[in-house]
């Protein structure tokens, strides 16, 4: 089967229209390849045309959740011949007639290709006659029919389809840049990294371990979050970069009982993360943020930390309630992996009392007090990176 | 690597295991084929099967080759849940392992009442105190004989005899996993059970494979349905590499099972004396209660298990935490806690477990571990308590 993609938001971007579409088009080719699919993309002037050889179900599953895809067509292409579509449509409609037993129809002709000689109205009509000659059970209905025939006109052919099936939507992905998500293993990150890669950001992964305190399990959990998000994506690999700051959170404890040791934990970590970011060219950080959540994520704990940090980092979720983030993780299979149980030790040491109204000043003078200098300076000594 | 994670599954013993490999290549054919290879297997299944009665003194016919202990706790509890009568009970402990316990809790659910038994600190059965409990209505009693977790060894001879006095028809189940290196293994044959079940991998043979005993008269509802395997009991062509393999391990087990034993013991003796000259950590035994010697479970006073097995596992030293750290994991405290240790310490808790194949040189090298861990970390933890 072929499919037509559109691509909707994507085509008012003006002049950098190419540049999309080649992101969108190298998007479909990577992910082809990568999951060994028998399927071709190219251009075809405002669309994009797909040609399968796999199974119906799995191609429309595929090509709907590719990022930048805002709606396809499974069409059934036709050569550059009036005639001959008009004696070959009849049997190709046949089947979804008898299927769907639709009692109303009606056909919808566009010409992108304007030298056509027969105008989209005159299309329509020659054909919606033919329809009705072999389908006499069929009613002309142009508001609400049961059943809707597209013909698209092409230079390269006819395109007739029977359905539009909306896609995901966003940007492809990589057009918007890069940027850094930081997974913690919990049920939201993941959720943020899907919709800023949804955005077309091309993301990678900072994920901060604090050994003994949390172990290999908290570890293999990231691994898993950071695969299963790299896959909704195009690329067949993905960095996770495993930021080792024991030594920070000991210094932080050993500091003992102390309201803000949670936001200094959360400066120290956007500040390393973002120094990561700039040395490797990301231009953003990315968290599982959602305002309100927790008091580390109340108005006035993110700006603090904003303030303190000076790293530019994009919440997507700053405004989605819990269920509206458990439901998401569940639909991308990520809760799955988040809900498995591990040890988080750290839990201990969240202040019993934690800040809610922290003052940036005293953010600013406590974390001045950290150790964080090779932190920032070589980042490269407490980070290695793996594949995932 | 130091293993001294035992308890969960053993590394298989390798001299019994040598001549597995070629044993496989020979012994292909299907025991229930009626030709001269299938008879060949069967024979070899057979001899394996003799080695276990004989190691339990059992008969053979009492012997049934399963996929492990879980199954065979399954295939008690629920077997004998067909043929009970409506409203007939089953007694049984708050500190079995999950196969018993999740099982239990699942007929629970379908209309079988549970009695659970009294615990007195440390988790042993207080059968001063079964009456009332344990009448005519409870059909079952299912009693792990070593606790997993703890090691506790319970008294199976006074419980039976007690359970019998007050319902002389009640069928005993012993989960009988972790008592190979208890002085209960020695008494299996004199004890008055009905269903034993044993898993192969917690005594250096192979995962997968498993031993259910029957008493014979006894009757149980077989889980599966198919062919005409282990008397119909347990339908499907028999795991051989599993059974061949515990018929190896078990001739091996036989002849050097008193000088493994002493060595276990010798190891243990080690690890309690070096962990009472350790500050910050606490064995979790109680006074006048028995242990299998190749269970010991610690904790320390402040630092929780994750951590240090976190840390442990940084030196590459396996052991296991019988709990997690985090509120919403509290279900993994069920044993400990039902034991009558606190939340703080079922949290603060790991397991070592050893085996034969240990040495003294990894007590030494886990005790110094552990004093580093508490010297470094504990302080830590201390501060935030």
């Amino acid at each position: 089967m072929d499919y037509l993609v559109s691509y909707g938001e994507l085509a008012l971007k003006g002049k950098n229209r190419r540049f999309f579409e080649r992101k969108l088009l190298q998007s479909l080719k990577n992910i082809f390849k990568r999951e060994k699919l028998s399927m071709e993309a190219s251009f075809l002037y405002g669309k994009i045309l797909v040609k399968s050889r796999e199974e119906h179900r799995i191609s429309e599953e595929v090509l709907k959740s590719v990022f930048g895809v805002a709606a396809l067509r499974p069409v059934y292409s036709f050569p550059y011949d009036y005639e001959r579509l008009k004696e070959e449509l009849i049997p190709v409609l046949r089947p979804a007639v008898e299927a769907g037993s639709p009692r109303t129809f009606r056909i919808t002709a566009k010409r992108a290709f304007k030298h056509f000689p027969v105008d989209s109205m005159a299309v329509a009509r020659e054909l919606g006659r033919l329809v009705l000659d072999h389908f006499p059970e069929l009613q002309v209905d142009l508001t609400r029919p049961d059943l809707e025939i597209t013909v698209d006109i092409r230079s390269e052919g006819f395109f007739v389809s029977l359905e539009k099936v909306k896609g995901i939507g966003g940007f492809p992905e990589g057009s918007q840049g890069r940027a850094l998500l930081l997974l913690s293993g919990g049920i939201d990150s993941p959720v943020a990294g899907y919709l800023a890669m949804k955005r077309g950001l091309t993301l990678d992964f900072i994920y901060f371990h604090t050994p003994p305190f949390t172990g290999e399990g908290a570890l293999n959990k990231v691994r898993s979050l950071a695969e299963t998000l790299r896959r909704r994506g195009s690329r067949s690999r993905g960095n996770l970069y495993i930021a080792d700051i024991a030594g920070l959170q000991k210094e932080i404890i050993s500091q003992g009982k102390n309201d803000y040791a949670t936001l200094l934990l959360r400066v120290a970590m956007l500040k390393m993360a973002g120094a990561w970011a700039r040395q490797q060219g990301y231009d953003a950080l990315v968290t599982g943020d959602s305002l309100g959540q927790v008091a580390s994520q109340t108005i006035h704990s993110l700006a603090a930390v904003d303030a303190v940090a000076q790293a530019f980092t994009l919440r997507p979720l700053i405004g989605y309630d819990k269920t509206e983030i458990m439901a998401l993780a569940e639909s991308l299979g990520t809760m799955e992996i988040s809900n498995r149980p591990f040890e988080d030790c750290c839990s201990l040491f969240v202040p019993e009392h934690p800040a809610t109204r922290p003052g940036e000043a005293i953010l600013r003078q406590e974390s001045e007090k950290l150790p964080l200098g090779p932190y920032l300076e070589t980042p490269d000594q407490f980070i290695r990176a793996e594949r995932v | 690597m130091t293993y001294l994670d035992n308890a969960a599954t053993t590394p298989p013993l390798k001299e019994a295991l040598l001549s597995l490999q070629e044993a496989l290549a020979d012994y292909y054919a299907n025991p229930s084929s009626l030709h001269q290879a299938g008879f060949r297997t069967a024979a070899l299944r057979e001899e394996a099967r003799q080695r276990a009665a004989d190691l339990l003194g059992v008969s053979p016919g009492e012997v049934i080759f399963n996929s492990g202990a879980t199954e065979g706790n399954n295939t008690v509890l629920r077997g004998i849940g067909s043929l009970l009568k409506r409203g007939k009970k089953i007694a049984l402990t708050a500190i079995g392992h999950a196969s018993v316990e999740n099982t239990a809790r699942a007929l629970e659910r379908e209309g079988t009442p549970l009695v659970r038994l009294p615990l007195i600190k440390g988790g042993l059965i207080d059968t001063e105190h079964l009456e009332g409990l344990i009448d005519s209505s409870c059909a079952l009693l299912s009693v792990t004989a070593v606790n997993n977790e703890t090691g506790l060894i319970q008294p199976i001879q006074g419980l039976i005899r007690q359970a019998r006095a007050l319902h002389p028809d009640i069928l005993v189940h012993v989960d009988a996993v972790q008592s190979f290196w208890s002085p209960l293994w020695q008494e299996w044959s004199a004890l008055d059970w009905d269903f034993l079940t044993l898993s192969a991998h917690k005594i250096h043979a192979l995962k997968g494979t498993g031993l259910l005993l029957i008493r014979k008269g006894r009757h149980l509802h077989p889980l599966l349905t198919g062919g005409e395997q282990e008397h119909s009991f347990r339908p499907g062509t028999e795991n051989m590499p599993g059974i061949i393999a515990l018929g190896m391990v078990l001739r091996q087990l036989a002849k050097k099972r008193d000088s493994f034993l002493r060595k276990i013991r010798h190891l243990e003796e080690s690890f309690i004396s070096g962990i009472d000259s350790l500050d910050g950590y606490i064995l979790n035994r109680e006074k006048g209660l028995s242990y299998s010697p190749h269970i010991l479970s610690l904790a320390h006073d402040y630092i929780p298990g994750a951590v240090l097995q976190n840390a442990l596992s940084e030196r590459e030293i396996c052991v296991s935490t019988g709990s997690a750290c985090s509120d919403r994991d509290k279900k993994n405290h069920r044993v400990l806690v039902n034991s009558g240790y606190t939340g703080q310490q079922a949290l603060n808790t790991i397991r070592v477990s050893l085996s034969p194949l240990n040495s003294e040189e990894d007590i030494t090298f886990i005790l110094s571990a552990l004093d580093e861990i508490s010297k470094t970390i504990g302080p830590l933890y201390r501060k935030v308590r």
